[in-house]
């Protein structure tokens, strides 16, 4: 009935040059551009009016300006600075962001792109470990040096403006160089090449800028972060005088870092039972101490060297020293294990003088617990940056610590002591409480939202493991040979304690460009 | 030997360059392109039109190693001058989507298989030839687009409608029909009159239902670079981008449109601002237009559109004589129930103070697709090849160029598109032909239709994915081949030429469409009546023999090479035309193409909406275009991760944070919206560029077109997606999903 398509050998051959012609790209086929092409952007004469008349003078640098008023949100930016430069599949160094607010009678609708501020004090500078970051003499350009680069992230969390993007793929930080390269050959950068409405350009600026000066440049910019933490160099120009008030949106968790989660949780347990241990009579379980201390200190620096991009440089790390809190963190964390491994060697080979070391570990620990606290004290997110950082480190030191310390003497055959037992309930007890009154009254409003909302099944986990722990801490003070108790309550601490630093990073919303 | 090794450390511990760096170092790159990354600089530079929308950009695409590595827009092109969008930008990276088809498929014990071309040919057309020979030829239909090359509609309108004897529509009909009737009958063709420069050359311009800030960037980029310092004038019910940037918004009341235009022509022929002498030499029908407007007076039209008087008297203080006028429209007129005529009262302003012909003037049409224009005048859909009506004669003419018999012409118009959908959901079409369109999400009234499409005796998809919710549901799905792996040419809203070529291979087996086409033709048996369509150039030499005599003439055009060399040319452009300037302007004579050579006046009463918001539904769901990054279904827009990155991942409504208020619904909160078609989930965006009573879905999300009410003007059968009565809920999810759905990643 139905009628058959006649001519096989016809679709065949049809079939067959479709096929050929369709993989075709020869020069036949194309119509490319006949004529040469010079090495002067085409858009040279264009752009000219944006670029300053002359190279900064001493004393100046290089600033954007964007004027918002020509800014329309079409985002061609993004990826003009995407393609001209080169960038990895999704890798963006400019974002355009939107601000709602205004009245009825003046809504307001405001897209505002934003890259780098090349900012008088860089925190990404300050903060990065291995000095990987350099503001540039003459044109004040805040660059980044990929191959110094350890992938830290440090930068990611310093920078007030979510500049920096963490490349996985590469292992590497990088961000808007403000096009070095094509300015020192006198041509515009990308973004301002790719903007059809002229709403970016580049201009010069006096290096002596005071941060009311820098937050006067953001004034257009509501919710745009304190100015004074890094000096931004852009300016953000609008004749509209209507101060629009950006409806808030809800914020999103942090993104969490396991191996930093883990890093914090055992070094200060490590820190913890070694500083316990200096202070408080153990008796014979001096030696399974040392060990446990320095086993989680050794584990907790091979978890933080999983977070690293390229690990293989974090010796690096010491360049840092005098400005990077994360470069002071390392190395006292190494001097902490080393002293560690030293007590941990003088006990083993008992040559005597390992209680000295003991106490000069559990004071470099110390010293290193407050560099870890620091690192976030010293960021621009509000939940790390308070003294309840400090504050929670110290507690999980000694909470780590003391409840190490019981399984310390269980596993050395010891009776447990009623003050150890004591001391270890105590400090569980001040974390506990600690973490519900700053999660419930003292967190900023943001991380406390979180806590209530999107975490909340993380809290509960939380809580649900301390109360456990809680009452087999109880238990052990009961039962005869209460080892597996004791290595329970422990597992479940440090596990408490792990969900603890990860809610940390959750909750710890970061200020970003708006 | 110290000093060295010395030196070795100290690279060790601070290394400021090596292979990371060196990745992104610069070198000149030639082709005037400035500083690029030294392993990205091209060997050659390949032209393209963009084949998202209507504007109609170049591309230059970087070619090294045979390879497409870049691009960088067209910096000597008179459209975009070095300018792109994002989706321009990103326009090479759909190409590389992992999902990409590369080879045809069947189903087979309800899974898709890959098969051969020759297989699945088979298949196709022994399937639709069983349901022809069953329910006859009216069970069949295809469903096309606007993203194909003109040689590409033209073709398949002729192997489908001339060869096969099948109907069907293109998704042109979601976005231009409105246009292209209203221009038709009031200028005696299809001629949107413009030109780009229009933009710049204005003293005022006028944009009612358009937002082209963002839906068409590029053309905001002349309004900018307009040193008139024009008066801007918005015309739309949400304060818009382009709203936010104009010197007046005003925005009525929903679909009230049509009453604040008769208005504005109240005021001017009170105030005689009126072109007596144009209008009398180059218009019929005035005097009934006069009287009809008459009962336009300001109180009802501010009753009637929600409008304060003197709004409206600002309105019509920019359109004093002396200036020079322009009137832009896009979906906020074609998408409505009463669009044809509203796009006519627009005309009919022009028309009336003689704002067209003339520099920085024009009742002009905004397109949607990359090639809307080229569908309209050569889809063999609503008329002819070379925008013909049907007739004796014209069916004649178009036989005898292209060497086939009468029968190979159809006689009359297709079934529209929503007669198509009718007749899949009642059973009546068993086969469908689906060509790069995604009507199971962009259809309006969506709810349902998935079912009625998987239930066909066979569906046939195209495409470039096998992912689109319509390929999903494939009996027979064929590979197409994607914008920037075949030749042709585009047609934009200015009606220029542009020329599209290849810079990259398709994967595997997939074929152009032509190839596609002309397949088909050969399986079903009608390769006859295609005989002479050997190749797209070829095809475009027919097409350019259709366009003779026509008002679209472009029969003057010396091939692709020269598409090429003068950098797109605009129609018309007949055969003797040496070197057409490149910003040209229709009806500068006065003479428009009906016989009578004079524009017509339209005119009819407004009607109400269908749907409206009552108790029940109290709120009015506007839909529309949401961002720079996304292209309609996002089947190509999304394949990309920096547009991606540009666009927001769910669903989000605005609403006025009064409204927000009531329903105790905060920034990120999620709530339901419920229509009487079915109801979404989408996460609140209060915002005061929403009036109260209304909120705004973007139409990127399937979700909206469950809720679009399914009215249609019916003149052109456009849908009106842009005016539901819905009603909000606040969304109490259970405690485990009680996160914020917002997504963690930057609204970039």
């Amino acid at each position: 009935m139905i009628p058959q398509p006649i001519g096989i050998e016809r679709n065949a051959t049809l079939l067959a040059d479709a096929l050929g012609e369709q993989q075709n790209l020869g020069a036949a086929e194309s119509f490319a551009l006949a004529h040469e092409r010079g090495d002067i952007a085409a858009g040279a004469a264009r752009y000219r009016g944006l670029m300053p008349a002359a190279p900064p003078h001493p004393g100046q640098q290089y600033a954007f300006e964007v004027d918002l008023d020509r800014c329309t949100g079409c985002k061609a930016c993004v990826t003009g600075c995407h393609n001209r430069n080169g960038l990895d599949p999704g890798e963006t160094w400019r974002s355009v962001g939107l601000l709602l607010g205004g009245d009825d009678a003046q809504p307001l609708l405001r897209h505002v792109t934003a890259a780098c501020h090349h900012c008088l004090d860089p925190a990404c500078l300050s903060g990065c470990p291995v000095r990987a970051y350099e503001k540039d003499r003459h044109t004040g350009i805040v660059r980044h040096l990929d191959d110094q680069c350890i992938g830290c992230q440090y930068c990611v969390m310093k920078c007030p403006y979510g500049v920096p993007q963490y490349n996985a793929a590469r292992g590497i930080v990088r961000k808007c160089d403000m096009c070095t390269d094509r300015l020192a050959a006198g041509e515009a950068p990308a973004c301002v090449q790719s903007c059809p409405s002229d709403a970016i350009r580049i201009t010069v600026v006096d290096t002596d800028l005071t941060a009311a000066t820098c937050s006067e440049r953001f004034a257009a910019v509501p919710g745009a972060p304190d100015a004074s933490y890094t000096r931004p160099t852009t300016a953000y120009v609008s004749r509209s005088h209507a101060a629009p008030t950006a409806i808030a949106v809800a914020a999103a968790p942090a993104e969490s870092h396991p191996s930093l989660v883990v890093m914090l949780s055992l070094t200060q347990a490590a820190i913890g039972i070694l500083g316990l241990a200096a202070v408080l009579p153990i008796g014979d379980a001096h030696g399974t101490a040392i060990s446990l201390g320095l086993g989680s200190a050794v584990a907790g620096m091979v978890a933080a060297l999983f977070h690293l991009g390229r690990p293989q440089w974090a010796f690096r790390a010491v360049l840092g020293l005098r400005t990077s809190w994360l470069s002071r963190e390392i190395v006292a964390l190494s001097a902490f294990a080393g002293l560690a491994a030293a007590a941990a060697l003088a006990h083993a080979l008992q040559i005597g003088g390992d209680r000295g070391l003991v106490a000069l570990t559990g004071a470099t620990g110390i010293a290193a617990a407050f560099a870890s606290a620091m690192v976030y004290r010293d960021t621009p997110r509000d939940h790390w940056a308070r003294t309840a950082t400090p504050a929670r480190f110290f507690l999980a030191a000694a909470a780590s610590g003391a409840v190490l310390l019981l399984l310390a003497h269980r596993l050395s055959g010891e009776e447990i002591r009623p003050l150890l037992v004591g001391v270890a309930t105590a400090a569980v007890v001040a974390k506990i409480l600690f973490e519900v009154w700053d999660g419930w009254r003292q967190a900023p409003s943001t991380a406390r939202q979180l806590l209530g909302g999107a975490l909340r099944p993380w809290w509960h986990m939380r809580l649900a493991a301390a109360a456990a722990c809680a009452v087999l801490l109880g238990a052990t003070a009961l039962i005869a040979q209460p080892t597996m108790t004791t290595v329970l309550a422990c597992a479940l601490w440090l596990a408490g304690d792990g969900v603890d630093r990860h809610l940390f990073f959750r909750a710890a919303v970061a200020p970003r460009n708006p | 030997m110290l000093a060295e090794s010395a030196l070795r450390l100290a690279d060790l511990m601070l290394r400021r360059r090596g292979p990371l760096s060196t990745e992104l170092e610069q070198v000149a790159g030639g082709f005037d392109l400035g500083r690029i990354p030294a392993r990205l600089a091209p060997e050659e530079l390949r032209t393209l039109i963009c084949g998202f929308c209507s504007t109609g950009c170049a591309l230059d695409v970087h070619m090294r190693d045979g390879r497409a590595v870049n691009l960088t827009p067209s910096p000597a092109y008179p459209v975009n001058a070095g300018m792109a969008c994002p989706k321009g930008w990103e326009a090479l990276a759909p190409l590389s989507a992992p999902d990409r088809a590369a080879t045809p498929y069947l189903r087979i014990d309800g899974a898709l298989r890959p098969v051969d071309w020759d297989t699945a040919m088979r298949a196709f057309v022994q399937r639709f030839r069983a349901i022809q020979v069953e329910h006859g030829s009216e069970a069949l239909a295809f469903l096309s687009t606007g993203q194909m090359t003109t040689e590409e509609m033209a073709l398949l309108g002729q192997v489908a409608r001339g060869g096969m004897g099948i109907d069907g529509d293109s998704n042109t009909r979601q976005c231009m029909a409105t246009a292209h009737v209203a221009y038709k009958q009031s200028f005696g063709f299809d001629a949107p009159p413009f030109t780009y420069e229009d933009l710049e050359l204005s003293d005022v311009l006028i944009f009612v239902g358009a937002n082209p800030a963002i839906a068409h960037p590029i053309l905001w980029h002349w309004v900018l670079r307009n040193r008139r310092n024009p008066q801007i004038a918005v015309i739309d019910p949400r304060l818009t981008e382009t709203a936010a940037m104009a010197t007046l918004h005003v925005s009525p009341r929903p679909k009230s449109d049509l009453v604040l235009l008769y208005g504005l022509a109240y005021l001017l022929l009170r105030r005689g601002w009126i072109d007596r002498e144009f209008v009398d030499r180059h218009t019929s029908g005035f005097a009934d237009f006069a009287r009809h407007v008459d009962a336009y007076n300001p109180e009802r039209v501010c009753s009637e559109t929600g409008l304060a008087e003197a709004q409206l008297h600002a309105l019509a203080d920019l359109i004093r004589p002396g200036r020079r006028v322009s009137f832009w429209w896009t979906m906020g007129v074609n998408q409505s129930h009463e669009g044809v005529r509203t796009a006519q009262a627009i005309i009919d302003l022009a028309l009336l103070t003689g704002n067209i012909g003339k520099p920085g003037t024009g009742a002009n049409s905004i397109t949607g697709q990359t090639n809307a224009m080229g569908s309209r005048l050569f889809s063999n859909i609503t008329c002819l090849p070379g925008g013909r009506t049907f007739g004796a004669a014209q069916r004649a003419e178009v036989a005898r160029v292209l060497d086939v018999d009468e029968d190979a012409v159809p006689a009359a118009e297709s079934r529209t598109y929503d007669d198509i959908v009718e007749r899949i959901r009642e059973g009546r079409i068993r086969g469908l032909w689906v060509v790069a369109t995604n009507p199971v999400h962009s259809w309006i009234d969506s709810a349902g239709l998935g079912e009625a499409f998987a239930n066909l005796d066979c569906l046939v998809v195209q495409d470039l994915y096998r992912t689109t919710e319509t390929a999903q549901r494939a009996d027979v799905f064929l590979p197409a081949a994607g914008w920037g792996e075949k030749t042709g040419t585009f047609i934009n809203s200015e009606r220029r030429i542009g020329l599209i070529q290849k810079v990259s291979r398709a994967p595997g087996a997939a074929l152009a469409d032509f190839h596609i086409f002309r397949l088909v033709a050969e399986y079903w048996g009608c390769a006859e009546t295609v005989r002479r369509w050997t190749s797209p150039e070829a095809a475009f030499r027919i097409l350019q023999d259709l366009s003779a005599g026509q008002p679209c003439d472009f029969s003057g055009i010396g091939g692709y090479a020269d598409l090429q060399r003068q950098g797109g040319i605009q129609w018309p452009c007949p055969a003797g035309t040496e070197q057409p300037a490149t910003q040209r302007r229709l009806f500068a004579d006065g003479a428009f193409f009906h016989t009578d050579g004079k524009a017509r006046f339209v005119i009819d009463e407004p009607r109400p909406a269908p749907e409206r918001p009552d108790p029940t539904y109290p709120m009015t769901l506007l839909s529309g275009r949401a961002g720079v990054a996304q292209w309609h279904t996002e089947t190509r827009t999304a394949k990309s991760a920096v547009l991606r990155k540009l666009s927001d991942a769910q669903p989000y409504v605005e609403i006025h944070p009064d409204d927000a208020a009531r329903l105790d619904v905060g920034a990120g909160d999620r709530v339901r919206i419920v229509s009487r078609r079915g109801s979404a989930i989408a996460t609140a965006r209060p915002t005061r560029s929403i009036r109260i009573g209304q909120v705004f879905m973007p139409m990127h999300f399937a979700e909206t077109n469950r809720l679009t009410f399914a009215a249609f003007d019916p003149h052109s059968r456009q849908p009106s997606y842009k005016m539901a009565a819905v009603r909000i809920e606040r969304f109490v999810a259970s405690r485990r999903n009680n996160g914020p759905t917002r997504s963690g990643r930057r609204n970039q």
